[in-house]
């Protein structure tokens, strides 16, 4: 076959199937939330801005993605440090801690709920303990800050273990003379970490960050399974007018919103931690 | 030598480890173990509220043959096979191609198509809800395990093509060109030169798709209704509404669901985190 032809033939396919299976409805989205009774407006829009539920929503999106991401950083920050120093057992340690990758974020959700419960692990253990009386409902209107608490946990204990893999890649890539010279001039363990690691990490950060952020603003299942209608956030609403309210104009009005707020935050992830030129490693 | 082995650190240090990390795997573990735990209770435990003790009685056999026999869960599984696989072969086999492409040919729109491959990993495929529900209306394929095969690896295929392009681009390029110097046509440069020495991207790829296809919850949820075609993830969830508080039935389920990915991960975790960090970091 040409060599001139070859990749051509060789990208088709896969050209041909995104552009029906992606782009495609990318463009409808877009025309579905623009368009109003055959009319270009910004309709969708304002319905949606003006329901209650948005700002809520919205709110809990976005205060939801800066209590977790954070944790998770920092979190995962200091297991790829703790694993990065290990000899024997790594691999185990990597492995357990990766666990709940291979489970779906709603048996996540559902094994967080069986402790949260009216009967479930957290009441039963409080009430041997002899804290309360009787079992509460904890995952209630009356408890918003615990719900919120809960989706956290559970957010946390799920989604770490992606920011970590890239990490200790990231560490892994990291060359070892750095420190050895550090370590000469008498830099102390932390100072290592804030000189070296840190700023040698950025790709990496970068990767990992944008991701989770982006996976954060689509958060769903653990909420669903969790807080349910307590707890309303952007991609549970679109889901909503999707399936409930039968609105498919502000459904994609909404998604129009979620794929705004990851674009922004992801230019200015990509920004801040921007690797400057000449300084790869 | 660096870094420092744990071995050689001071003692507290080492302490530190020695007590600090088995109670941080164990606290890691903790709401799996419990789940397992409760998977195996009779349900008298459950209404007693003894979560914590001994259970009273070991139901390990009547529980999971309880939810096999009384409810659709078999059914839910063989759809996720039948969804999973047919994702994982599809996405691997174009990822492959475009890979190959891009990564060892010049030609005109190449950097262009690998950003819009790179960008494309950063859209949240949730928002396109809407239209894709409507075009699986519209090809007959809504509430059918094509259907959401199908779109899977429509999603699927920037990130693998980007993870291929890249495991490409670091394979010796003086293979590809001895090869052509023997005359050795293309098409059998990529099938006999090329595909044997990407088998280590190609199982990490499989493993992670595998896990990312048999974990979706959402477009289970949007493409399709019933037993016949939903997979595990939205039929733990119908199930999970008929199994109201009973929670070793809940547990039980939420094992037998989680099973395939993890004894995946377990068999192939080395070839698992060579794949995530393969893709992200370079």
């Amino acid at each position: 076959m040409n060599t001139r032809l070859l990749p051509y033939v060789l990208i088709l396919p896969v050209t041909l199937f995104l552009c029906v299976f992606f782009v495609y409805p990318f463009i409808l989205v877009a025309q579905e939330a623009f368009v109003a009774d055959g009319a270009l407006s910004l309709d969708n829009f304002r319905r949606v801005f003006g329901h209650w539920k948005f700002p809520l929503s919205l709110r809990n999106t976005l205060l939801l993605a800066a209590a977790v991401v954070p944790v998770q950083l920092g979190l995962a920050l200091l297991m790829a440090t703790m694993v990065n120093r290990m000899g024997r057992g790594r691999d185990l340690v990597l492995y357990i801690w990766t666990i709940p990758l291979g489970i779906s974020d709603l048996a996540a959700g559902i094994i967080w709920l069986a402790i949260f419960e009216q009967s479930g692990f957290l009441n039963s253990m409080l009430h041997g303990l002899g804290l309360i009386d009787r079992p509460v409902n904890f995952l209630s209107y009356q408890h918003p800050g615990i719900v919120f608490l809960a989706i956290m946990l559970a957010e946390i204990w799920r989604a770490t273990a992606i920011m970590l893999v890239i990490l200790v890649a990231g560490i892994g890539l990291i060359p070892k003379e750095y420190y050895e010279a550090a370590e000469v001039f008498g830099a102390t363990p932390w100072k290592r970490f804030l000189r070296i690691t840190l700023p040698l990490l950025r790709p990496s950060l970068q990767t990992a960050l944008v991701l989770r952020v982006i996976l954060a603003f689509e958060v769903f299942a653990v909420v669903a399974a969790l807080g349910g209608t307590l707890f309303p956030v952007l991609m549970g609403q679109t889901f909503v007018y999707q399936f409930e309210l039968l609105d498919r104009g502000a459904a994609a009005a909404i998604a129009l919103v979620i794929l705004g707020i990851s674009i922004g935050f992801t230019l200015v992830i990509l920004r801040v931690l921007r690797v400057p030129k000449g300084a790869r490693i | 030598m660096f870094p420092t082995p744990i071995e050689r650190t001071a003692r507290h240090w080492q302490i530190l480890y020695r007590v600090g990390l088995p109670v941080a795997l164990v606290i890691w573990l903790l709401p799996l173990l419990a789940v397992a735990l409760t998977s195996i209770r009779a349900q008298g435990d459950i209404i007693a509220g003894n979560y914590w003790g001994w259970p009273t009685d070991f139901h390990l056999v009547q529980n999971y043959t309880a939810i096999f026999e009384n409810t659709p869960i078999a059914r839910y599984i063989l759809n996720s096979f039948r969804v999973t696989v047919p994702v994982v072969i599809g996405a691997v086999a174009l990822s492959c191609m475009t890979g190959f492409a891009l990564g060892v040919y010049r030609f005109r729109g190449n950097l262009l198509l690998f950003f819009m491959f790179v960008a494309g990993n950063f859209v949240p495929f949730q928002i396109l809800m809407v239209p894709v529900r409507d075009l699986t209306l519209q090809l007959g394929l809504y509430n059918t395990v094509t259907g959401l095969a199908l779109f899977h690896i429509a999603f699927q295929t920037g990130f693998c093509t980007l993870f291929m392009r890249n495991f490409i681009r670091a394979l010796p390029f003086e293979l590809i060109e001895a090869a052509r110097v023997e005359g050795v046509s293309e098409f059998r440069i990529f099938w006999h030169v090329v595909l044997p020495l990407m088998k280590p991207a190609i199982a990490a790829l499989a493993v992670l798709i595998f896990t990312f296809i048999w974990n979706d919850y959402f477009w289970a949820l949007v493409l399709t209704q019933g037993a016949e075609s939903q997979p595990i993830t939205a039929g733990l969830y119908s199930l999970n509404g008929q199994w109201v508080a009973q929670w070793h039935l809940v547990s039980a389920g939420a094992i037998v669901a989680a099973l395939p990915p993890v004894a995946m991960f377990f068999l192939m975790q080395r070839h698992f985190i060579a794949g995530l960090t393969l893709g992200a970091v370079k």
